[in-house]
Parts: C-alpha cells; structure tokens; sequence
C-alpha cells in the first residue's frame, strides 16, 4: 500500500460523506455523512503520519482528538434530532419548513 | 515554557463557567445565577484589558500564542459576552426551564473562541473550535417555541458539523503537504496544488462562522428562530473568532497566495451583493440582520484578501467596531422581544415614542451598519476601500460602494420606522438597568470609535503587525 493508495480511499470516502450531506434528505443520513468526512480526514491523517512526516506521534494523536470530538458532536446533534422527531414525528428535510432559508 | 500569567483572561472565563455550572446545579434562583454570570463577564473583560499589551507563549512553545492580534479579539469577544449578559437578564426568549443553563454555554463558547485567536497548533485551533461550536449549537436549540428551536437547531448543527468536517480534511492535507501541525512550520512550505486546496477547504469552517455566501444558508433561519440573546452572540463573538483564525490562516497561507486572494474577492462580491439584495426583502427584524451580517462578512473579506498590512488592519478594525454597531439592533430585539416573539417592521413603528433611548440605540445602530458618520461603521469602511484602492482593486471598491449604497435604503427604513412612523401601541417599552446600562455602552462606544478612531486604529495596526510576525 502506497501513499496515493490511502489518499484515494479518503477522497473516495470523503466524496460519498459529501453527497450524502447534500443529497439525502433524512436528517441522521446527513449525520452519516458527516461522520463519513470526518474518517475521510482522519485516515489522511494517518496516511501523512506513516508516510510523510518523521514525528513519532502526532497523527496518531490528531485522529484520537477527532474521534473523541466526533463522539460529543453526534451526541448533541442527535439529541436535537431526537428533539425534532418528538416535535414533529418525521426526521426529514423536507418537514423542516417552518423557516424558510 | 512562558508565563502562565498570560492565561488569566481565559481563567476568568473558566472560572466563570464552573460557577455557573455550580449554581446550575444547585438551581439557584436565575437572578442570582444572572448575577454571578454578568460579574465574571465583565470581569473578563477588564482581565483582557489588563493584559491587552501583553505577549508571550504561556503554554509549550509554539501553541499557544498571546499577542497583539489574540488581545485585541479577546477583548472584543468577551466585551460580546458581558453585554449579552447584560441585556439577557431575563433570558425571556429561552425555555424556562433552562434559562439558569445558558451562561454555562455562553462561558464556554467564549473559552473556545479565546483559545481559538491564540492557536497556533492545527490541532489547538481545531478543538477550540469545535469548543466554540458545541457550545452555540446547544444555546441555538433552547427557543421557547420548542417546535421552531429544534427546526433552527437542526439546521445550525448539521450545516456547522458538515463544514467543521470540510475544515477538517482541508487541515489534514495542509499537515500531509507541510508535515507539520504548528504554523511556523507550515508558513515555511513550499508551494503545491494540495496545500491550496488544503487552505481552501479549511476556511470552510471560517466562512460558516462568518456566513460568508456558499455557507450562509443557516443564517437566516437561525437568526430568526434562535433566541435573542443566543443569536446576539453568535452574531458578535462568533466574527470576531472567525475573523481572528481567518487572518491566522491567510497569513500562513502565503505560499499559496495569489489563489487564496482570488477566492476570497470572489466571495467577498457574491457575499455583499446577496446579502444585500436579500436583506431589502425581509420584514422581520432578526431576519434582516442575518442577510446584513452576510453582506458585512462581504466588506470584511474586501480587507483580508489584499494580505498587506493595512489591509489586515482594517479588517481587524471592521470586526471590532463592529461589536458595538451590530450589538445595538440587538439590545432593541432583545428588549422589545421579551414575550419570545420577533420584532418587526411593524411592531417597531414609533419606537421613539415608546423609549427614546431604545430608538436611539437603534438609530446609531443603523447608521453604523449603513456606514454613516459620525460612527464607526463609517471609518470601518473608509478604511477597507482605502486598502483595496492601495493594491489596486478598483472594480472591488466600485462594487463594494454600490453595495453600501443599496444597503443604505433598507437601514433607513428601519430608522423611519422607528422616528416618523405613529405607533400602533403607545405603552412604554420597560427596560432594565442592565439593559440601559448595555444600551448606552454600545451607544457610546460606536459613536467613540467613530469620532476618535486613533486609538482604536493604532491597536489594530499593532495586532497585524504582530501576526505578520508570527508570519516572518
């Protein structure tokens, strides 16, 4: 496995995350898709960390970072989506309509 | 290691925030919670102040840094939370039951955004902003009216976590190309194709904060639906953070200049032209204020894209008197608002007969916005063209004044509003102390900044200085 090998399943990875947060229209799939680019990010991280750079360790801690960050972030995105669907009994974009952006 | 002294400031802020958490738990009454809030916010801005001159690195070397730039924001954004404090005693707009909740947050996304200004670590500057971040989208989602704060939370925290995750593949490819995670080391890269995607991808991030246009979309939505105080936040603190890492990344960006420039006039157009073509439609007053912070994110851009000096500067000075100028229609939304609801054209109607001060406030509001002097906003903007003029970009400031121009209608018609129109309802509006007191700073300080801009300009010119510096 090269370099390039690792930052092509990323960008891969990445651009699925991306078209799901712009196509889909049900809110925890836009959540995935979220998570999708984040892991997109971290394995960019660890393909830099093992084939780039000569510290020992930085990379590695980056992703460790990323991961714990991710873990709060979905906690409060999902309690709000949880709020929405008691609101609302539907987790779609589309039922979001209140405002108009 | 340097002088942990250097931390106060954000200690204070800390400190507030475990406080606050505290009596939160305690379930004190909210007065009192308030209270003990507001002490620590003003605090922290007399701690910033002490330290305003200050440099220095209290942490490991290359992390953390404290200098004029950092100073200068940290100031403007814990003088955004110290009058949010003030107007939001009564927190009317929040759910009741988590009204003695909000300062926690409110603390805490002024920590983030403290440690955001002075990172200079990818991974310092990535987590402080998502400590930013959290803490705003929870405050977003505490609307009265449930069913629309969860509709505008959901919006909010799925935009901001798509463009933090945009950010975050953007910083992971600046890492791959420079090996490095701290700033002086990128600054010395050389120049290739995935650092300039890398730096653009990253200032995703900065635009959603700053609501520049392809990331503007939850503005509006969330300005209007959010309560008052949350969105008088989010409006203030959040630039000022913004624009600090957005000059952080510009400057280290400099290999990759000319495209960075390129991107940023063309947003910087598209910004200002939207945002004010939209804004002449709204009727809610909330509403207008998201599209006019689009087009002022616009103006801004105008100064950091020139990457001088000067340039920089005027961006610095744009943002931090802009605190006070887009503080103003706040103060008036927040008290008028005080049953949950949005003020409007209409309800607005003969605000001058209802409490002069509150108009007043909105007039100095709207003519620092419009870019009328005697205040600031009128200098802000003096200063911006004249950077771009200086490197040459003509066309910009052309486009740029015929913005200003159209914008002028729709804050004029806000002031008309306000001062000629009868009022449908003539009780008086109550304000509290507090409210007052908030009223006249903001007051003050825009029409100060504008008449004696001297001073306020000599510490902008320092702090660009200074993150040149960093720059080598």
């Amino acid at each position: 496995m090269t370099l390039q090998t690792w930052l092509l399943f990323a960008l891969v990875l990445f651009a699925v995350g991306l078209y799901a947060v712009l196509a889909r229209r049900n809110l925890i799939a836009i959540l995935i898709g979220v998570e999708l680019m984040l892991n997109a990010a971290n394995i960019n991280f660890l393909a830099f960390h093992r084939f780039v750079t000569n510290d020992p360790a930085v990379g590695q801690i980056v992703v460790l970072f990323v991961i714990g960050l991710a873990a709060a972030e979905v906690a409060i995105a999902l309690s709000i989506v949880l709020a929405v669907y008691r609101e609302r009994k539907a987790i779609d974009v589309q039922d979001l309509e209140e405002l108009k952006g | 290691m340097g002088s942990l002294e250097l931390f106060l400031p954000e200690a204070t802020v800390l400190v507030g925030a475990l406080v606050a958490f505290v009596l939160a738990i305690l379930r004190v009454p909210q007065r009192i919670a308030w209270g003990a809030a507001t002490v620590f916010g003003i605090a922290s801005v007399v701690m910033t102040a002490v330290y305003l001159n200050a440099s220095g690195e209290p942490f490991f070397a290359g992390i953390y840094r404290v200098d004029a730039l950092s100073q200068l924001l940290k100031l403007g954004i814990t003088g955004s939370l110290a009058l949010t404090l003030l107007v939001g005693r009564d927190l009317a707009s929040f759910r009741v039951s988590t009204r003695v909740d909000v300062p926690i947050f409110l603390f805490f996304a002024t920590l983030g955004m403290m440690a955001l200004v002075s990172a200079t670590e990818l991974l310092t500057l990535y987590v402080s902003l998502e400590l930013s971040a959290y803490a705003l989208y929870v405050i977003a989602a505490l609307q009265r009216r449930e069913r629309m704060g969860s509709e505008v939370a959901a919006k909010y925290v799925l935009y901001g976590a798509a463009a933090s995750a945009i950010s975050l593949y953007g910083i992971s490819l600046i890492y791959g190309s420079a090996g490095s995670t701290y700033l002086s080391a990128i600054m010395q890269t050389t120049m290739s194709p995935v650092f300039a995607v890398g730096i653009l991808l990253a200032l995703c991030g900065v635009f959603f904060k700053l609501a520049v246009f392809p990331f503007h979309a939850w503005a509006p939505d969330t300005y209007e639906g959010a309560p008052h105080e949350a969105v008088a936040f989010i409006g203030t603190a959040s630039k000022v953070a913004a624009v600090g890492l957005l000059v952080r990344i510009v400057l280290f960006a400099a290999p990759a200049g000319e495209a960075i420039t390129i991107a940023l006039l063309v947003l910087s157009v598209l910004s200002m032209t939207i945002g004010n073509l939209a804004a002449i439609r709204q009727h809610d007053l909330k509403r207008l204020l998201a599209w006019s912070t689009v087009a002022h994110a616009g103006y801004l851009l105008i100064g950091l894209s020139t990457m001088s000096t000067v340039g920089v500067a005027s961006g610095l000075f744009y943002v931090v008197t802009y605190v006070p100028i887009v503080f103003a229609p706040f103060v008036v939304v927040c008290v008028l608002g005080r049953d949950g609801s949005n003020p409007t054209k209409a309800s607005i109607a003969g605000l001058y007969q209802r409490s002069p001060l509150l108009a007043f406030t909105l007039l100095v509001g709207m003519f620092g916005l419009a870019g009328i002097p005697p205040t600031a906003g009128f200098v802000g903007k003096w200063f911006l063209f004249s950077a771009a003029i200086e490197k040459g970009f003509y066309w910009l400031v052309i486009v740029a004044a015929l913005n200003a121009t159209v914008s002028l209608y729709y804050y004029l018609l806000i002031v008309k509003e306000a001062y000629l129109t009868p009022a449908t309802d003539a009780s008086e509006v109550r304000m509290s102390g507090a409210a007052q007191a908030a009223a006249c700073v903001v007051v003050v300080a825009a029409i100060a900044f504008g008449s004696f801009p001297r001073h306020v300009w000599e510490a902008c010119e320092a702090a660009a200085r200074a993150a040149f510096a960093v720059a080598g």
